[in-house]
C-alpha cells in the first residue's frame, strides 16, 4: 500500500506541473484557433466556446496529459526496470522470494491507473478554465457567456467519460514500459532502446485506444 | 545436494552447455572455472530456474528443478542465496532497508529489534559497520558486494551460489571475498557453488574444482589433482595462477 501511494505521488503530484503548464497552451491555441476559423468560414465565431470545450473534453485534456505522462512516467519506468533487469536486481528479487511483477508493476499499475483519472479531471478542468481567460481576454466573451455557450455543448457525462480515457492511458504505461524494462538487453544501449520502444509503443497504443474509446462512448450520446 | 544430469542448454542455434553431469555433496565448495562464455553464469542460473535448461535434470535435495512453475521453485530459490555477478543491490534502498528485504518476507515473525540484530550481525560477517543508512552508490563496489553477500546470507540459505564474486575487484577485496566465502560456507556448514576465473582462489579453498570449456567439462577433480591435469587449459589457468603465486 506504501508502494501505491508512493507511486501515485510520483506519477500524479509531480507530474501535474508539467501537464497543466502544456495544457493551458493547448486550450490558448485551441480557442484562437476555432475562433480564426470560424471567423473565416462562417463569418462568425459565436459558437467557439461549445466547440472548444467539447474538443478539450472530448480529446485534448485526456489525450495530452497522457502523453505527456508517457514520457515522463513511461520513460523513467522502462529505464528503471530495464537498469534492473541488466543489474540483475530482477533476479535478485526473485532469489529473496519476491515477485517481480507483484513488487514492481502493480503498484505502478494502480497509481498510473489512479493518477491518469485524476490527472484527466484536473487538466481538463483547468484547461476549460484557460480556454475561458483567453476568450474573455481576446474574443470579448464574459464568463457568463463562455459557460452558457459550452453547457449548451457538453455536459457531465463528457468530463466522466474523460476522466475514464485518462485512467485507461493510465493503465497502458506502466504494462508497455514494464513490458519493455522485463525484456531490456545489456548495457546502456539497451535500455536506451527498452525507453524509446516504451515511449512509441505507448503513444500509439493511446492514439489507438483513444479511437476505440471515442467510437465506444459514442453510444451514449 | 546438487546433481547435473546431462545438462543441455541452447540460445538460439548456439549450445552452451553440451551435456553437463556433475555432482556437488553437502557441505562442500565446488569451483567452476572457465573462460569468459563458456556458460558458467548460465550454469549456476539453471540451478535455481532463473533459466530453463534445454533438456537434461537438475536436482536439488532430489527435486528435479528443471520443470517446476515460479511457485514450486519458490521453496528451492528459499534454500538457495545468490551473490549475483553486480552487486545487484536496490538503488532506492538503503544498505539496512537492502539486507533487511529479504527477512522481513521470510521472517515476518521478527521484531524492528531482531529484524536490526540480524542485519548488524550479517553486516558484522562480511567486516562491515556503520554503513546501515547509506544509499549503495555511497560506497564503494567492493563494499557493495559485501552487502550483496550479507543480504544473501541474512536468510539462511543453505546453498550458496556465487557468479563471479571478485570480477571488477582489487586484489585485496579479492582476497578479503575469498576468505569470506571460506569463512562463511564453513561456518555456516553450507554448500557453495563458485563460478569464478580465480584459480589461484579455487585451490585455496576449493574442495572440489570443475573447469569448462565450449560448455564442457574439460576437467574436474580435487585442487591436487587438478594441478597434475595436463589439459591446456587447466595448464593455462594454473600458469596464471602460479605466476601471481610467486608474485606475491
Amino acid at each position: 500500500m506504501k508502494d501505491i501511494f508512493v507511486q501515485l505521488e510520483f506519477v500524479t503530484w509531480q507530474s501535474l506541473p508539467v501537464i497543466l503548464f502544456c495544457v493551458c497552451f493547448a486550450a490558448v491555441v485551441t480557442i484562437i484557433e476555432s475562433s480564426f476559423h470560424m471567423k473565416l468560414v462562417v463569418q462568425n465565431d459565436a459558437l467557439v466556446p461549445g466547440f472548444a470545450a467539447l474538443l478539450i473534453l472530448r480529446e485534448l485534456g485526456a489525450v495530452v496529459s497522457a502523453l505527456l505522462l508517457t514520457s515522463r512516467v513511461g520513460a523513467g519506468l522502462a529505464a528503471e526496470v530495464g537498469s534492473m533487469k541488466i543489474t540483475e536486481q530482477i533476479e535478485a528479487l526473485k532469489m529473496l522470494g519476491i515477485d517481480p511483477v507483484r513488487f514492481l508493476v502493480v503498484p505502478r499499475f494502480v497509481a498510473c491507473v489512479i493518477g491518469g483519472f485524476l490527472l484527466s479531471l484536473i487538466a481538463n478542468l483547468v484547461c476549460l478554465y484557460c480556454a475561458m481567460l483567453v476568450s474573455e481576454a481576446k474574443l470579448s466573451y464574459s464568463s457568463g457567456a463562455f459557460i452558457t455557450s459550452m453547457r449548451a455543448f457538453v455536459t457531465f457525462q463528457d468530463l466522466v467519460f474523460a476522466c475514464l480515457k485518462g485512467a485507461c492511458f493510465g493503465a497502458v504505461i506502466p504494462l508497455v514500459s514494464c513490458y519493455f524494462g522485463f525484456r531490456c538487453k545489456s548495457g546502456a544501449e539497451g535500455v536506451g532502446l527498452a525507453t524509446t520502444n516504451s515511449v512509441v509503443v505507448s503513444s500509439v497504443l493511446i492514439i489507438v485506444l483513444d479511437f476505440v474509446l471515442t467510437f465506444l462512448f459514442s453510444h451514449f450520446y | 545436494m546438487i546433481t547435473f544430469r546431462d545438462v543441455h542448454k541452447q540460445f538460439g542455434e548456439r549450445e552452451v552447455l553440451k551435456g553437463i553431469t556433475f555432482e556437488v555433496p553437502e557441505g562442500q565448495i565446488l569451483f567452476i572455472l572457465g573462460t569468459s562464455g563458456t556458460g558458467k553464469s548460465v550454469l549456476l542460473k539453471n540451478i535455481v530456474g532463473l533459466m530453463q535448461p534445454t533438456s537434461g535434470q537438475i536436482l536439488v535435495d532430489g527435486t528435479d528443478v528443471t520443470r517446476l512453475s515460479e511457485e514450486e521453485l519458490f521453496p528451492v530459490r528459499r534454500k538457495c542465496g545468490m551473490v549475483f555477478q553486480h552487486p545487484a543491490l536496490f538503488d532506492s534502498l538503503t544498505i539496512f532497508e537492502n539486507v533487511a528485504f529479504g527477512l522481513r518476507k521470510h521472517y515476518p515473525e521478527y521484531s524492528a529489534a531482531q529484524l536490526a540484530e540480524r542485519v548488524r550481525e550479517c553486516l558484522s560477517l562480511v567486516y562491515l559497520s556503520g554503513v546501515e543508512d547509506k544509499k549503495p552508490q555511497a560506497i564503494s563496489y567492493g563494499m557493495q558486494k559485501r552487502v550483496s553477500l550479507a543480504r544473501t546470507v541474512a536468510v539462511n540459505p543453505r546453498i550458496l551460489l556465487f557468479d563471479e564474486p571478485t570480477t571488477g575487484l582489487d586484489p585485496v577485496t579479492t582476497r578479503a571475498i575469498n576468505d569470506l566465502i571460506l569463512e562463511l560456507s564453513r561456518k555456516l556448514k553450507t554448500t557453495s557453488l563458485v563460478v569464478s576465473h580465480d584459480m589461484q582462489c579455487a585451490l585455496d579453498i576449493a574442495d572440489q574444482i570443475i573447469v569448462l570449456d565450449m560448455g564442457e567439462i574439460v576437467a574436474r577433480g580435487t585442487p591436487e589433482e587438478l594441478r597434475k591435469n595436463p589439459h591446456p587449459l587447466v595448464r593455462d589457468f594454473l600458469k596464471e595462477a602460479l605466476d601471481a603465486e610467486t608474485a606475491s
